[in-house]
């Protein structure tokens, strides 16, 4: 089934002058599957976060069109697309985005209290996904109390409370150091696999995209490569390695 | 690049943090600069002194000390804060904590400085304009504007006590503090310290200080200025437990019910932290509503029943004491004044009393150690009322405004000697209340009513020029009777000069209801200027405070709603978010400072009167409060839409 498809996407920043414009999206088509776990990535500037912002409708294109779940998010208006990312999104992003005044817990409700839930389905669902990912000792806690590691879980789980039809994940690694990040992306193969979440992930990290099923290569704003993933998980990381060093990227561009 | 190119390459950065910070500085300069002028003005304090009032200009320079404090340690504490991450970035790349200080201190300098000589020049323009005001206010024809150097002094002095205070303060406060703790100390919102107890405590406090304020009110004793302070302060104590330990109490009650709690989490959680992030500037708050609503509503309450507070003081329209000669007139003279009268005179009475030398206690009033002694049957009388009083017992009425005994409590001795016969009687009673004339008439801060036989034993003791009369003249319209008044006492002043003492006698003062009328709006109205000055001053004051602190929270919300708006928050929840924030912290204080304005309010007409302006006082307090109240609501919605703006924009 398909999940999201984002046909002929433009974005294009800058003025009216044609010199002076940067074309950050140059007709990408891109489609994903329901229970896919996408990579992408590409070289700085490539258009990835552009990429990923179009397509969970923070940002608008400036032509072309992102469906997700049959919903065509260009028509939506700001308020519109609150509600739908608050129901059919979730999000894990690079500096985790935890409400600093709010419990571990409570920021892991927060899409369900936006969308105004029963008390008992929060509590439920809170409580199966803390335990999901070992976070459920911290409930309590404030994120500046708590590791990085595991204000990144927390995002997680907030990101999956709500059952998303998919979720966007913008290197979720970044900020980690690899012990965090091997739990981090342990946790989102883990909703993959168990819970078959659909996930787009953004990365520079090759030992994080070495997690995913499938991933694309962006460069100049297109899709210029895809691999899928064939065979053990170190045989996978090597040819990322690989096409990273054919797309100009550097081998240690992490 | 040297330390002082940092420093000043910080300033630079930061410029807009510190204009906030240097205007609060400087507008407090100004204020306390108004103030001081004030009570170092000759003119003002002499009429202040006249008309026993020195107390207020006193009153409001404590006042305004006391916001400044507040106000400026806020500017310095938010200030401090929102530059710890800049701090700890510098302590990372080796600067010590010396170093820090030092740009704390040179910075905070440099604002002293330059605030000072801000607020002096605009100071000095703002009381020019302010006295002459006053001064055409009070009819003082030479105005002297010479301003006294010790307000200067004064300013400078107060100021740089709080400023060197203030960076103690903040000095110890970062003194504890480690690189790691200042990083985190911007995302470390919620306070620990709060405790659910405390805060009952402090609206117990309030409750239980306001509500034996109602009780007190009316009791003598315990009526006066240490109670007035001490109930401002008690109740500004509660105030503070109680905003300080609000939020964790909601938080508890609301968790209670786990649905409610939920759906309105970012609410609840919005109001919390930034209530325990302000608890001091709240304070604030609530003081300056409590005196914006108390210092609006009580001069315009007098000022507007100067005309009943008169007649209440003067029921006579003109009364004289006539005694020993002074303020002799005879009947011919008299019947020719009364009849060039502008309004029609309806009646005359004339009351016997005894002029009697009395052992005991008095205060400036009872100079002479002379008491006007009348019979309880004159007295019924004349009141129309049914007062005992037995034989060897007396009931003193204090005719003297102030509060308190002056003397002569109930159940002390007063020792009258008329002739060589002295006579000694118990003080049934004592209490403020109407005599026969107003405590003008008679050099004495009260009257004395004895048993009938007791009165007639005196009397025939005594020589005849210790009796005397009051003279009582009723008019169809007091307010016309200028000429009248002015006639006889010309008739008096002569008549007088030729008395053995005529300084004693001239203590026999005409009263009439008009003096009267015309000294209290003299007094109301310097009282009215002063008051509405204050209270002007503080509302903007109060709204420049407020908008400084959305202003410093600005970044922080809006970094806040940017998360949730990437997880999907509508603008017009953010809208709901900010409004019931912005509504606790507009209003809350209004609520608390109209509870101690209004318990004020009711102390000050026992203080002034009695329960006869007790009506239109409150009816005025209450007026200032919807006025006070509407002006906060225009202000709250102008803030929320700009702050909404701010946000989603």
């Amino acid at each position: 089934m398909n999940v999201l498809s984002a046909v002929n996407l433009q974005k294009v920043y800058g003025g009216r002058d044609e010199a002076n414009t940067t074309k950050a999206l140059n007709g990408l088509n891109l489609k994903i599957e329901s229970g896919e776990f996408i990579g992408v990535m590409g070289p700085s500037g490539s258009g990835k976060t552009t990429l990923l912002n179009i397509l969970s409708g923070i940002d608008k294109p400036t032509s072309g069109t992102v469906e997700i779940s049959g919903k065509n998010l260009i028509e939506m208006d700001n308020d519109q697309l609150a509600v739908f990312r608050r129901q059919k999104l979730g999000f894990v992003f690079q500096d985790f985005n935890l409400i600093d005044s709010l419990t571990i817990k409570e920021n892991i409700i927060l899409p369900l209290i936006l969308d105004k839930r029963s008390p008992e389905q929060m509590e439920a669902r809170a409580n199966a996904v803390m335990s999901l990912f070992e976070i459920d000792g911290i409930a309590d806690k404030y994120p500046y109390n708590v590791s990085g590691g595991q204000q990144q879980r927390t995002a997680v789980s907030r990101a999956i409370i709500n059952h998303p039809d998919i979720v966007f994940a913008d290197e979720p690694t970044g900020n980690l150091d690899s012990k965090s990040s091997t739990s981090v992306m342990k946790c989102l193969e883990r909703m993959n696999t168990e819970n078959n979440s659909t996930i787009l992930m953004v990365t520079h990290d090759s030992f994080a995209a070495s997690y995913c099923k499938k991933i694309i290569f962006i460069k100049d704003g297109t899709i210029n490569m895809e691999i899928v993933r064939k065979g053990t998980r170190k045989e996978f990381f090597d040819r990322i390695l690989d096409c990273l060093a054919v797309l100009g990227g550097e081998r240690n561009d992490i | 690049m040297t330390f002082r190119d940092i420093a000043v390459k910080n300033l630079k950065s930061h410029i807009r943090k510190y204009l906030a910070y240097f205007l609060c500085s400087s507008f407090s300069v100004m204020v306390i600069f108004m103030f001081s002028t004030l009570i170092f003005n000759k003119q003002l304090t002499d009429f202040c002194k006249m008309i026993n009032v020195s107390f207020i200009t006193y009153f409001s320079l404590v006042a305004v000390i006391i916001f400044a404090i507040f106000f400026i340690n806020y500017a310095h504490t938010t200030f401090i804060r929102s530059r710890y991450k800049e701090f700890a970035l510098y302590m990372t790349l080796g600067m010590t904590k010396k170093d820090i200080n030092r740009i704390i201190l040179v910075e905070n300098s440099l604002i002293l400085i330059f605030s000072m000589l801000i607020g002096f020049i605009s100071g000095v323009l703002f009381s020019r304009l302010f006295q002459m005001i006053l001064m055409k206010l009070i009819n003082l024809k030479k105005v002297d504007f010479a301003f006294d150097f010790r307000s200067f002094l004064i300013t400078f002095l107060t100021f740089t006590l709080i400023y060197v205070t203030v960076i103690i303060l903040s000095r110890l406060s970062t003194r504890k503090l480690e690189i790691s703790e200042l990083l985190k100390h911007s995302r470390k919102i919620k306070s620990e310290k709060s405790s659910i107890i405390i805060g009952i405590t402090g609206i117990a406090i309030i409750i239980v200080s306001s509500i034996t304020l109602l009780f007190i009110a009316n009791n003598r004793d315990l009526n006066n200025m240490l109670t007035f302070m001490s109930y401002f302060i008690i109740a500004f104590t509660g105030v503070y437990l109680t905003i300080s330990n609000f939020g964790p109490l909601a938080v508890k009650i609301i968790k209670r019910r786990k649905g409610l709690y939920y759906k309105n989490l970012l609410s609840i959680n919005e109001i919390d932290s930034k209530f325990s992030q302000n608890k001091k500037i709240l304070l604030v708050l609530c003081v300056l509503s409590s005196i914006i609503i108390f210092s609006v509503a009580s001069p315009f309450a007098l000022y507007q029943q100067s005309h009943n507070i008169a007649l209440n003081t003067s029921p006579s329209h003109i009364e004289y004491a006539s005694v020993a000669g002074v303020n002799e007139i005879n009947r011919n003279d008299l019947d020719t004044i009364l009849k060039n009268s502008d309004t029609m005179f309806t009646g005359e009475k004339s009351i016997e009393f005894l002029k009697l030398d009395y052992k005991g206690g008095g205060d400036k009033y009872d100079l002479l150690g002379i008491k006007p002694v009348v019979s309880a049957s004159t007295y019924n009388s004349f009141l129309d009322k049914q007062l005992v009083v037995p034989e060897g017992k007396a009931v003193n009425i204090i005719t003297a405004w102030e509060p308190g005994y002056h003397g002569l409590p109930s159940g002390s001795r007063i020792e009258f000697v008329s002739g060589n016969k002295s006579f000694t009687y118990e003080i049934q009673t004592s209490s403020k209340g109407t005599f026969i004339a107003d405590g003008n008439v008679f050099p004495s801060s009260s009257g004395i009513i004895l048993n009938d036989k007791d009165y007639e034993r005196i009397k025939a003791a005594s020589a005849s020029d210790v009796i005397g009369s009051f003279k009582v003249f009723m008019f169809e319209d007091w307010k016309k009777t200028g000429n009248v008044i002015e006639n006889l006492k010309k008739v008096f002043t002569g008549s007088n000069s030729k008395l053995s003492n005529p300084v004693a006698a001239n203590m026999f003062k005409l009263s009439s209801t008009l003096d009267t009328y015309g000294n209290l709006k003299k007094v109301y109205s310097v009282m009215l200027f002063i008051f509405s000055f204050m209270g002007l001053l503080f509302i903007i004051t109060s709204g420049s405070v407020l908008y400084f602190k959305q202003y410093t929270e600005l970044a922080e919300t809006k970094a806040k709603f940017g998360k949730l708006y990437k997880i999907g928050i509508q603008k017009k929840e953010i809208k709901t978010i900010i409004s019931r924030e912005l509504l606790m912290t507009f209003f809350s204080p209004l609520v608390f400072g109209a509870i101690v304005g209004y318990s004020a309010m009711y102390l000050m007409t026992f203080m002034v009167g009695g329960s006869f302006i007790l009506a239109p006082f409150m009816e005025f307090a209450s007026l200032a409060i919807i006025a006070y109240f509407l002006f906060q609501v225009v202000f709250y919605l102008i803030t929320r839409k700009k702050y909404v703006r701010e946000i989603t924009g």
